[in-house]
């Protein structure tokens, strides 16, 4: 027992090193259930708190450009206004899934692989985990953790995120990604080979999940890249059948993987929209 | 001794702050951002103990990661460095390092050679930023993605590191 306690005392640096690492990394692994910790969210909004109040002064600068921005908005908003008038009776507007509600960046990362924003409004606006986030030219990401004043938004930038899109000409749908890389380009998964899909088709959300409503801009296919070629070379063998048991055959149907340029800028985000579908819970209940 | 704690609370302060509002937003081609937080452990005493260097580095971590909006990968980076440092030390100093802590940190950098410096500095940022990338995406599929990322991030963050620190020692009494 002498020994034991000798030792401790003895390597006293790596046993408060231990300790200390086991607890940040249970902090790493269990980060959705502390988040949920009312120490955490009362330093949490510390942190948020002094980055809104620096946020004033840069945004100061950038006036202008927020102020053309919302211009340019409000003039495709009223081109599609006129259009409903005239086209459509007023008997379809009554029929409402999603509301719009505004909110303001306060900071926003690009330089992790799991990037996430914090916009201004929490709890207390009405907002709630799982509703996506869009912008004026395109999506931004959805929320995944909110306290009482501001929530954290995950957004596309981050290799745990998951959208489904489609392909506006031939409506195939597909999985939306992000590889790391580049922060103007996202990876489009599991489109068939067989979708005759060109440079420069765009992509829109489709509408699956209830996050996003459907017909929402995503980004321009830029680049088509084959998945599957090295699978896709025949494998002929002479001999008895018999023998060849260790053979596997895998005829798998080849996948499509397209690189999509973002409409988003994600470097510049100020004005964002938060999207709540009124149907999610019927959704949800029927889905189980 | 009461001196050298306000000197590290003042540290602490202000490296949280330009980290957290200032050089988190850097971007630097997009995806690299500079870790000037490191300047706070690697001009840290030495004349500190080091249990409460450990815990002071830990509780840095955390502070930065409140900013980045993640829990527990800042603070494992951090604390591992600080747990690692003194090695670092008796490894590039050799002799020249004194656990006791009679050197000031300019007389590091006037006495010691350009290899040195480099070597130590380096060595902490290339440590930090492998852990720090490792432990954010926790996979093997990005294995090659966090290398590179690791080594431009690292030249990003020697720069202005070794910038701050020649900053900082001209007002070193």
């Amino acid at each position: 027992m002498q020994q034991i306690i000798d030792f401790i005392i003895r390597k006293k640096d790596v046993v408060v090193y231990l300790i200390l690492l086991i607890f940040s990394l249970t902090l790493v692994f269990n980060s959705n259930y502390f988040h949920k910790s009312k120490v955490l969210i009362f330093s949490n909004s510390i942190a948020n708190y002094s980055t809104e109040n620096f946020n004033y002064l840069n945004e100061y600068f950038e006036l202008k450009k927020i102020n053309s921005s919302l211009l340019e908005e409000n003039l495709v908003l009223k081109n599609q206004l006129e259009k409903i008038n005239k086209n459509i009776s007023l008997d379809s507007l009554t029929n409402i899934n999603f509301t719009f509600r505004n909110a303001k960046v306060i900071s926003n990362n690009l330089s992790s692989f799991k990037n996430h924003l914090i916009i201004n409004k929490g709890v207390r606006h009405g907002l709630k985990n799982e509703m996506g986030v869009i912008n004026s030219t395109g999506i931004v990401g959805i929320i995944n953790r909110t306290s009482k004043n501001y929530s954290s938004v995950m957004s596309v930038l981050n290799i745990d995120t998951k959208i489904n899109a489609k392909v506006k000409r031939t409506s195939h749908f597909g999985t939306l990604e992000w590889n790391g890389r580049r922060t103007s380009y996202l990876v489009l998964n599991d489109i068939p080979e067989t979708a005759n899909i060109k440079v420069g088709d765009s992509i829109i959300t489709g509408g699956m999940s209830l996050i996003f409503p459907e017909g929402i801009n995503i980004g321009v296919v830029s680049e088509i890249i084959n998945q599957n070629k090295i699978s896709d070379t025949v494998v002929r063998f002479k001999g008895n059948i018999n023998e060849a048991n260790y053979l596997d055959f895998e005829f798998k149907e080849n996948y499509l993987t397209v690189k999509v340029k973002l409409h988003t800028d994600m470097n510049n985000l100020n004005n964002v929209y938060v999207i709540e579908s009124l149907n999610r819970k019927e959704f949800q209940k029927i889905k189980k | 001794m009461v001196s050298i704690y306000l000197l590290i609370i003042k540290r602490f302060i202000f490296l949280v702050l330009i980290q957290g509002l200032i050089f988190n937003n850097f971007d630097f081609f997009d995806i690299y951002d500079p870790y000037v937080c490191l300047v706070f452990i690697i001009t840290f005493p030495v004349k500190v103990n080091k249990i409460t260097f450990m815990i002071i580095s830990f509780v840095f971590g955390f502070a930065l990661d409140l900013y980045t909006n993640t829990l527990g990968i800042n603070t494992a980076a951090c604390l591992s460095i600080a747990f690692l440092r003194s090695y670092i030390l008796n490894f590039v100093f050799g002799s020249f390092y004194d656990p006791h802590g009679i050197k000031l940190m300019k007389n590091y950098v006037i006495e010691s050679t350009f290899s040195q410096k480099f070597l130590y500095i380096s060595s902490i940022i290339l440590i930090h930023h492998l852990i720090l990338f490792s432990l954010e995406t926790f996979s093997f599929e990005f294995i090659s993605l966090i290398i590179i990322k690791t080594i431009i991030t690292s030249i990003i963050s020697l720069i202005f590191c070794a910038t701050f620190i020649y900053i900082m020692i001209e007002n070193e009494k």
